[in-house]
């Protein structure tokens, strides 16, 4: 039976800047395994700044684009940058129109991560869609703090 | 004991030039631009040279001017873009490299964001109003700060908030340590303009072209005396990356 975890807050506190993951506000989240396997995913908070990192894939394993810092690079031809007309983030979208990445600031303390996030064989791994962020496959990380983990998805 | 403002300008007014833009051959835009090698590349900001539109899905995307050239003292030449289009730094940094083939004698030296303070006396190079000749103003620098890119609230760029006069075609001009006569920044925002305000509207159908005339020209002339230049760090490290050398 699957185990639904809403509303918490890992590693952060009302107030303070978090990502929104599944109703649950975090400090940090992973996504694969940086630097072993292809793929992944990791947003944290340094310097009070969120920062989001990784190598994101299509629903057919083909690379897209890297995103070092929250800047998009290597980007493919097949995926354009769209933004956001207040300003607060952006959005990776596919020739089809699907979007496979956004960025954005709900507030000033709050980042939302919405998308389909595939690995490089094209499994999906999590889909964000503004409410949710849901975690299909681990590896994965919610929460960090001084080298302590907080949910692991293995 | 470092330079003067007067040896400075002589120096290093023929290193700045005017940039243009056009479509189908009509001027659209003008902003500033300063070379920093000998061979003809320079750089001014990114929005100088591109704007947002509306593509046939309703997403507003980025896009750069078909044509773009450069006018110094020696004439007008065309301009081409060599920055990495396929990485969002350009964008959300606000910075462009551009290629002429234009040998420069005096090419601006890139200095160091780091050691500047605020207090400061700085100098400002560019054609204001789209003026022809280039014009200096001076000041000092009021503020350092981190703030977010007016386009993307999640990039935090590291700015020089500056109390000399910043006008409308000043964007992408060299803002000049005077005590090492080397670009800390890039001027880049006028504190007070509603272009952003406006360039939303220009998306809204409904809103009256007219009046949308009316605030443009409200926002060429609005000037509250203080300026916003990016630091020179993201040009340099793209600099870094094109293997362009002698800075």
């Amino acid at each position: 039976m699957p185990i639904f975890l809403r509303g918490n807050y890992i590693f952060t506190s009302p107030g303070q800047k978090a990502f929104l993951v599944s109703s649950n506000y975090v400090n940090y989240v992973e996504l694969g395994r940086k630097g072993i396997a292809d793929y992944y995913l990791e947003a944290k908070i340094e310097n009070d700044e969120f920062v989001i990192s990784g190598r994101l894939y299509d629903s057919h394993g083909n690379f897209i684009c890297a995103l070092r810092g929250n800047h998009l690079e290597e980007m493919q031809r097949k995926c354009k940058i769209v933004y956001d007309e207040q300003g607060r983030g952006y959005k990776v979208i596919d020739d089809d129109q699907k979007v496979l990445m956004e960025l954005y600031l709900r507030d000033e303390n709050t980042c939302i991560i919405k998308g389909e996030i595939y690995d490089n064989s094209g499994k999906l791994v999590a889909k964000g869609n503004g409410e949710n962020f849901l975690i299909f496959k681990g590896p994965a990380v919610l929460g960090k703090k001084n080298g302590a983990l907080g949910i692991v998805i293995e | 004991m470092h330079e003067t403002r007067q040896s400075i300008i002589a120096k290093l007014r023929e290193s700045v030039c005017k940039v243009i833009c056009y479509v189908h051959g009509e001027q659209v835009g003008v902003g500033t631009g300063f070379f920093v090698a000998d061979d003809g590349i320079l750089l001014t900001c990114n929005h100088v040279i591109s704007y947002f539109e509306l593509d046939e899905h309703g997403n507003i995307v980025p896009r750069y001017f078909p044509e773009i050239s450069v006018q110094t003292p020696r004439g007008v030449f065309p301009a081409k873009i060599i920055h990495d289009k396929s990485s969002t730094h350009p964008l959300f940094e606000d910075y462009a490299v551009l290629k002429t083939d234009i040998k420069v004698a005096a090419p601006f030296h890139l200095g160091d964001y780091d050691a500047v303070e605020p207090g400061d006396d700085i100098l400002i190079l560019g054609f204001p109003f789209g003026f022809k000749n280039v014009c200096a103003t001076s000041g000092m620098v009021s503020a350092k700060h981190r703030s977010p890119c007016p386009f993307n609230n999640l990039i935090n760029l590291d700015m020089l908030r500056i109390d000399g006069s910043v006008n409308k075609g000043n964007s992408g001009g060299p803002l000049i340590d005077i005590k090492t006569s080397s670009v800390v920044g890039i001027v880049s925002l006028r504190i007070g303009s509603i272009e952003k305000e406006i360039e939303q509207l220009k998306f809204r159908d409904s809103f009256p072209r007219e009046l949308l005339e009316i605030l443009e020209l409200i926002n060429k002339y609005l000037n509250v005396g203080i300026g916003e230049a990016i630091s020179i760090s993201y040009a340099f490290n793209e600099l870094k990356q094109l293997g362009i050398k002698q800075i």
